[in-house]
């Protein structure tokens, strides 16, 4: 259902994947850990490699969960599809785009 | 035979239809450009019933009236030194969110009113609204003269019109107003005076006031009660117009509807942060969020309003059952992201104590201290070297595209988890905290896409008072920009809580 205005309201998105150039905005989700109160939004570049993506994320902030250190290893969701990213992959590579969300939990035992 | 005298509605009627005319050497079309677009149809603005009879001149007489007693109060507060009576200093933190975020918004709601006042084609409504447009002017202005007080001892209060313009959290009532003002005359007023002020504005005010009553903040109170008659006013201007509006053409009901369901679930967003205030800032409390909705909202409105407005065709709002099924969650969300973020923020928050957090599992035996206690004691110990012995989220939130809240309000079907939606549209994702803000979304795309998101702003550069000298000056550059100083961190690490207990360490007064 379009907006009703008197004239043409066409604007374009704020917040589109050409504003932000070479990086895109990926937000990042620790399922059944409502500790961080929200996912959280990070801007990085296209080609960072997974390795960095997630030292930058897990050292920033979610490191700071006192459980995160007894945590063995990590079960990924790009948007809620399972995927396995392998470090060296780009998040490009990896399939991932503008304002994509990244879930993860720790793999059971 | 003596001529028979006129009723007072009828002398009003004829006061208020008087100041229009019909236009000769100009199109009706022309001097109201605003009012066909929406689709509402008016077949006889004579159908108007004026909701209150109120004229200029009385209205001079009786503000002014209750303004000197204001005034009063206000002076005996200041030279008693009053703000050294208040329970607590904590309680200002929620007179901090009130300055910063609703006194903005009555500014706004004069020029949305104005707006009305000018471009609804009925002399009626033209009048109740510039009534009600004086009514929010007055209260910016009494309300900032409240506040100014407390900004020559305390912080968070200096700088509320520059804030509101800037900081995230502002964002969230900044740009359910500018929703509102950008809509057209007929939107506009559903969902202030319909939406706002007769369904949402006791959980808004009723707290506020009775919060400050208990807390020894006789000015707000004092507010509040001059406040009160106006804001009477405002509820039957709201009932009226969409009664009319119904009433004019079976056409208006699913427009209506749509305005509801729409202003429902934006201002009940909004409300939340009124949640976090009542059950976590105030330290003598007056009712908890719970009660609150349930006697004002399922009570009232839900069994009361909603039952009337039925034989209009009119339903509750699409998403009222998630706001009921959020009750028992939703103040403790969203004071959980007040919480993580307050290193950014111009007012401060702390770890409930031990008697707060008992009252607050009293009150919600099936949610505190199954899902939220374990988060203070976990903040003790998850530290980061910012001031203040306990936990801050150290990055930036995903905020919802539609309220502009960080997305953390708790799944109630999955309470370890948030409700995460997202739709794509035109090639780009936008992402939701609930059904109901996607659903707003999808209703007016082109509108939401506009959003200035505190966030993405903040990755964009747009918010640095200077370009960050590396990755630790990027903060500091942001609050700066907000014009954020001492305002920020813990309670227990701040100015407000130092000078608190200088000002009583002679005094018999109890200091947490």
């Amino acid at each position: 259902m379009p907006v009703k205005a008197l004239y043409n309201y066409k604007f374009p998105p704020r917040d589109r994947a050409e504003v932000f150039g070479d990086d895109i905005l990926v937000y990042a989700y620790w399922i059944d850990n409502p500790f961080f109160c929200a996912a959280s939004t990070w801007r990085v570049p296209k080609n960072m490699k997974w390795k960095d993506f997630i030292g930058q994320i897990f050292g920033q902030l979610y490191g700071l969960d006192p459980d995160f250190k007894k945590v063995k290893g990590w079960k990924w969701y790009h948007f809620d599809q399972e995927f396995n990213p392998s470090d060296e992959k780009t998040l490009t590579e990896l399939g991932l785009r503008h304002k994509s969300i990244v879930k993860f939990k720790p793999i059971e035992k | 035979m003596a001529k028979k005298k006129l009723t007072l509605a009828q002398k009003y009627h004829i006061y208020t239809r008087g100041l229009d005319w019909e236009p000769t050497y100009v199109s009706k079309k022309d001097i109201y450009p605003y009012a066909e677009y929406e689709g509402i149809k008016i077949k006889d603005w004579n159908k108007w019933e004026d909701p209150f009879r109120m004229t200029v001149e009385a209205y001079w007489k009786y503000q002014a009236e209750k303004d000197r007693r204001f005034y009063a109060i206000l002076d005996g507060f200041i030279q008693n030194q009053g703000h050294l009576t208040l329970s607590d200093a904590r309680y200002l933190n929620s007179i901090k969110l009130f300055i910063q975020g609703v006194t903005p918004l009555e500014y706004m709601a004069h020029r949305g009113f104005a707006f009305v006042a000018r471009h609804l084609p009925g002399p009626g409504p033209r009048t109740a609204a510039f009534f009600q447009s004086m009514d929010e002017l007055r209260h910016t202005q009494i309300e900032v003269h409240a506040a100014s007080n407390f900004n020559k001892y305390y912080d968070g209060f200096h700088s509320m019109t520059h804030m509101h313009d800037r900081v995230w959290y502002l964002s969230v009532p900044k740009s359910y107003f500018d929703d509102a003002v950008t809509a057209g005359p007929f939107e506009y007023i559903t969902a202030i005076s319909f939406s706002f002020e007769y369904a949402l504005t006791n959980l808004l005010f009723v707290p506020f006031m009775s919060g400050a009553a208990y807390n020894g903040d006789t000015p707000t109170m004092t507010f509040g009660f001059s406040a009160q008659s106006d804001e009477s006013r405002h509820m039957t201007l709201g009932l009226q117009v969409v009664k009319f509006l119904l009433e004019q053409h079976e056409d208006n009901v699913p427009i209506i509807q749509r305005w509801i369901d729409k202003w429902w679930w934006r201002g009940y967003r909004l409300t939340s942060l009124v949640g976090a205030m009542m059950d976590y800032m105030l330290p003598k409390r007056v009712m908890s969020w719970k009660e609150s909705f349930e006697l004002y909202i399922e009570d009232q409105i839900l069994e009361g309003l909603f039952r009337d407005l039925e034989r209009y065709g009119i339903r509750p709002p699409l998403h009222m059952n998630q706001s009921i099924k959020e009750k028992e969650f939703l103040s403790h969300d969203v004071y959980w992201i007040l919480f993580s973020f307050t290193f950014a923020a111009a007012f401060h928050s702390w770890i409930p104590k031990e008697e707060e957090m008992e009252w607050l599992a009293e009150k919600y035996p099936r949610t505190f201290n199954q899902y939220y206690r374990w988060r203070y004691e976990k903040a003790k110990e998850a530290k980061t070297p910012l001031p203040g012995d306990r936990f801050y989220y150290i990055g930036l939130p995903q905020l919802c595209q539609v309220c502009q809240i960080p997305m953390g309000f708790t799944n109630p079907d999955d309470p370890n988890n948030f409700v995460q939606r997202y739709v794509e549209y035109e090639g780009e994702i936008y992402h939701f905290c609930s059904d109901g803000c996607k659903w707003i979304f999808e209703q007016e795309p082109e509108k939401y896409v506009q959003a200035w998101l505190p966030v993405h702003e903040i990755y964009k550069g747009n918010c640095f008072a200077e370009p960050p000298k590396g990755p630790d000056d990027v903060v500091p550059q942001v609050l700066k920009w907000y014009n954020i100083q001492t305002d920020n961190f813990d309670y227990f690490v701040s100015e407000d809580y130092k000078n608190w207990k200088e000002w009583h360490k002679d005094m018999a007064t109890v200091v947490v």
